[in-house]
């Protein structure tokens, strides 16, 4: 279940994050070079968060080659002419700094915290490594191994992990979100120093880029700053951005793993769905609602029904992932309590789900999940990356600035017909994919 | 230019000690630590009853963590549902958590729903209702939790050390229960828990936020003032863990071994401790560019990650570490890691991973205060460990003061590579142990 519950706290933390957009009041700047500045003033702590998002994530990868998105960002610390192997992590730890980046299928994200009088230091060492990157084949294989390592732990050590990577690929027939970020084991293992320094060359430029900073910073700081480090970086020609269509699902899918290291009995089930980015995007604010109201906190309609009412489950629950710029996914998740089976949970949940469908939500229902998406708002400002994270994860799958400001109000305008509409449109039983994990005794 | 990074530290931490701490007193006597911020309008409490796991009556194991649990699924006039929804509707994000020596709880409100978001924790705390129907869900819900913990290799790791380390101790137990003890606890335990537990002469607060002194002293009485007076003392007796230098595997059918090792640490309260904390930073608490981290992933690339940490509950303390590798790999990296301790005792530190280590421990300081309900946790931290309301203006100049002598007579002290203790589970090969595993708890 690890990996629904993350899936469902990041879809919840995208919420809280996007709904405060009124809040964050962003300035914005581009640089000649094609750099998309983002400045969010939060003086709250005299400290920084920088980021730099990177518009390319593992589903632009090549088929063949797949993590080398992820591999590319392990090797971003390995260093420069100016800053030997190793050394961008000692001296932002050396300054009192936090460091790391992330891996997505739409992008690559790199960020460190620092006190705000460090801020032109991580920008002259983001600046240096967006272009002067050097890798030996050593630093490559032995970085490999690191990455099959973080495969194993994160992947092949945890049955729930091997479930959703089996299930994506199910849910997902065309769309390259079928395939892992990491990658799997067997490509991992083929690539090459000159397979990562071919994608550095290609997509790390000023102009696939977005730097986001927020904290303690103001656009009359930053922009000189900018200027100074990133200026002199010459635009690239980057290959646009392509990506498939999915074709019709015909046919629900199931599949059952069991495993001696499943504790517990569980069941998931997922349905393709539009996106801020692909399909019927006007649906992803009624989504968002949906999920909510439906399966978004322990007095939602699921939780209610079939944890606390008709005590079937230990856990039940919904979430709705939209930030991507390809298919979202909407899904539903439930564990039987001792002495029931998942057979009992998966017929509650059909029949909750039927009902769903039939009558829809209650306006009360409607009007109290809205309430609460919204109000999250007052947090924005209560963290350091929070804003930075937000707006750079809009802005880095193509969605807009005025789209975060707006989301407060997108939320707010969605009525019970159109949350109706949305279901109905996601929740098909020939869309969908069911996944069910089952213990096995240990041997 | 090691001058010139020191005075940049410096700089750093000066934001800090500008943060105002005020004792709030109530008119009955309550006490809580308050920070005034209204740059934001949200408050943050948190506040810490000491006696968690720790005060679990033998066979009962979990009643802390259960009863806990409880606290927030219906109280006063709220059942499970209306109690989650007033918080819900509120956006109060309201828990209460049992841990070891200490129950920590608290919440995150919008200041508009401050005075609601104390009135649920009163509430939760002074008159949890114990449905019956609420007690056996949250019983099975554990029971759920349980069946998966049994099968995750790092709990096992980690139950199996501490039980190994800690026999005959309160420490050595689940503090999470088995499936046995969660069965056993009734009803009446639970009201007898809370009853010696949570009382006024128990409890440390901490408040941050857009809310002046006057208003949270009266909210001190009106959330805390109906709680009994006195708490049943959970005193435990004060151990060092029987760590061995011995290696245990819990044989599992998955690729990488996950291990957990550890020797004995140092108290909180002892004088070396920040010299302790400097050099577990050094050694492998600093994530990259700690020495475990550099040798064994960035330089051999054996694991995805390994760390080390000290762990000071009230009545002991170790120095533990943590690390995966595949089957394969998992007899070096003990090997490495055993080299590297050894090493560690025999070289001790250099001057200049002293400084770095300082420069990165005063400099990250300020970060740690950037949520509200993180400066609310450290304000009962503190107060937990006897560190006194000044506490964060001394603490720089504190590591700042220490010396390379100091932290090299700390590590001959503590480094006790004979006593390092690995507790493996998964197939490691070549990996030979010296004992069996403790029988489970």
């Amino acid at each position: 279940m690890r990996t629904l519950r993350l899936l469902l706290a990041l879809a919840v933390l995208g919420f809280a994050n996007s709904v405060s957009a009124q809040v964050y009041r962003p300035e914005t700047f581009t640089l000649a070079n094609g750099l998309e500045v983002v400045v969010v003033d939060n003086p709250r702590v005299p400290a920084v968060a920088v980021m730099l998002w990177y518009r390319i994530g593992s589903a632009d990868e090549p088929l063949g080659k797949g993590g080398i998105a992820h591999f590319l960002e392990h090797l971003m610390f390995k260093g420069t002419p100016a800053t030997g192997p190793g050394e961008y992590a000692r001296v932002i730890g050396r300054e009192g700094g936090s460091q790391n980046a992330m891996t997505s299928y739409d992008y690559t994200g790199y960020w460190a915290e620092v006190a705000s009088d460090r801020l032109e230091m991580v920008l002259k060492l983001e600046a240096d490594r967006m272009i002067n990157l050097e890798l030996t084949e050593e630093q490559v294989l032995s970085e490999r191994d690191v990455i099959l390592a973080e495969r194993s732990q994160v992947v092949d050590n945890r049955p729930s992990s091997q479930l959703g990577e089996q299930t994506r690929a199910l849910l997902y027939q065309h769309y390259p979100y079928r395939l892992p970020v990491i990658g799997w084991r067997h490509e991992i293992e083929k690539l090459t120093r000159e397979d990562a320094l071919a994608w550095y060359r290609r997509y790390y430029a000023p102009n696939n880029a977005i730097l986001v900073v927020s904290g303690d910073v103001d656009v009359a700081r930053l922009k000189p700053l900018a200027e100074k480090h990133f200026g002199p970086i010459p635009a690239r020609v980057i290959p646009a951005r392509w990506r498939p269509s999915e074709p019709p699902q015909r046919v629900a899918r199931r599949l059952t793993m069991k495993s001696e290291q499943a504790g517990t009995a569980s069941l998931s089930r997922m349905y393709q769905a539009p996106s801020y980015i692909y399909g019927d995007t006007a649906q992803a604010y009624a989504l968002q609602v949906l999920a909510e109201l439906f399966g978004g906190s322990t007095t939602s309609r699921l939780y209610r029904d079939m944890v606390v009412d008709q005590t079937l489950a230990t856990s039940a629950g919904a979430y709705y992932e939209a930030s991507t710029i390809g298919p979202g996914s909407f899904g539903f998740y439930a564990s039987p309590r001792q002495g029931k089976t998942v057979e009992d949970v998966e017929a509650a949940l059909d029949m909750a789900i039927e009902r769903l469908l039939a009558d829809g939500p209650t306006e009360d229902e409607v009007a109290r999940a809205k309430q609460r998406l919204a109000a999250a708002a007052a947090f924005a400002r209560d963290s350091l990356r929070g804003p930075a994270t937000a707006l750079g994860a809009a802005l880095v799958i193509g969605r807009k600035i005025e789209d975060v400001e707006a989301w407060p109000r997108r939320i707010e305008a969605v009525t019970r017909d159109a949350v109706i509409a949305a279901a109905r449109a996601v929740i098909k039983p020939e869309a969908s994919v069911t996944s069910i994990m089952l213990p096995k005794p240990t041997s | 230019m090691r001058f010139i990074l020191v005075l940049f530290s410096l700089l750093l931490a000066l934001p800090v000690q500008a943060m105002e701490v005020q004792e709030v007193r109530s008119p009955s006597g309550l006490v809580a630590w308050f920070v005034r911020d209204a740059s934001i309008p949200v408050v943050a409490v948190e506040i810490s009853i000491a006696g968690g796991a720790v005060a679990d009556p033998a066979g009962k194991e979990g009643l802390a963590a259960l009863t806990m649990d409880l606290l927030t699924e219906g109280a006063g006039p709220y059942d499970s549902q209306a109690f989650a929804a007033k918080a819900e509707d509120g956006s109060i994000s309201l828990d209460i958590n049992a841990g070891s020596d200490f129950i920590r709880g608290g919440f995150r409100a919008p200041s508009a729903k401050a005075e609601e978001a104390f009135r649920l924790l009163g509430l939760a705390l002074a008159e949890p209702r114990f449905a019956a129907n609420d007690i056996e869900r949250v019983r099975q819900q554990r029971l759920n939790g349980l069946s998966r913990e049994e099968r995750d290799p790092r709990t096992l790791a980690s139950r199996a050390w501490y039980s190994a380390a800690f026999p005959e101790h309160p420490y050595g137990r689940p503090s999470r229960g088995t499936a046995a003890s969660i069965a056993s606890i009734t009803r009446d335990d639970m009201v007898a828990f809370v009853k010696a537990r949570i009382a006024r002469d128990n409890i440390k607060i901490g408040v941050v936020g857009d809310i002046d002194a006057a208003s949270v002293a009266r909210l001190l009485d009106e959330t805390f003032g109906a709680l009994p007076a006195k708490a049943t003392p959970a005193e435990i007796k004060s151990v060092p863990p029987a760590a061995t230098g011995d290696l245990f595997v819990i044989e599992r059918p998955v690729p990488q071994s996950v291990v957990l090792f550890g020797q004995p640490g140092i108290a909180r309260s002892d004088p070396d401790f920040m010299a302790a904390y400097l050099l577990n930073h050094i050694f492998g608490g600093g994530g990259f560019g700690s020495r475990l981290m550099d040798d064994i992933r960035e330089n051999r690339g054996l694991t995805y990650g390994i760390y080390t940490y000290l762990s000071t509950p009230r009545s002991s303390g170790t120095w533990m570490g943590s690390v995966s590798a595949d089957n394969a790999k998992v007899a070096e990296v003990i090997r490495l890691v055993r080299e590297a301790w050894q090493k560690l005792k025999d070289e001790g530190v250099t001057a200049e991973e002293l400084d770095n280590a300082k420069l990165y421990m005063t400099g990250a300081y300020a970060r740690g205060f950037a949520t509200s309900r993180g400066i609310a946790g450290a304000l009962v931290g503190w107060q937990e460990e006897n560190l006194g309301i000044d506490y964060f203006k001394r603490r720089n100049s504190m590591i700042a003061a220490i010396t390379l002598g100091d932290i090299n007579r700390v590590a001959k002290r503590l480094v006790d590579p004979g006593k390092l203790m690995f507790s493996v589970v998964g197939k490691p090969e070549g990996v030979t142990p010296t004992r069996q595993p403790p029988a489970k708890g």
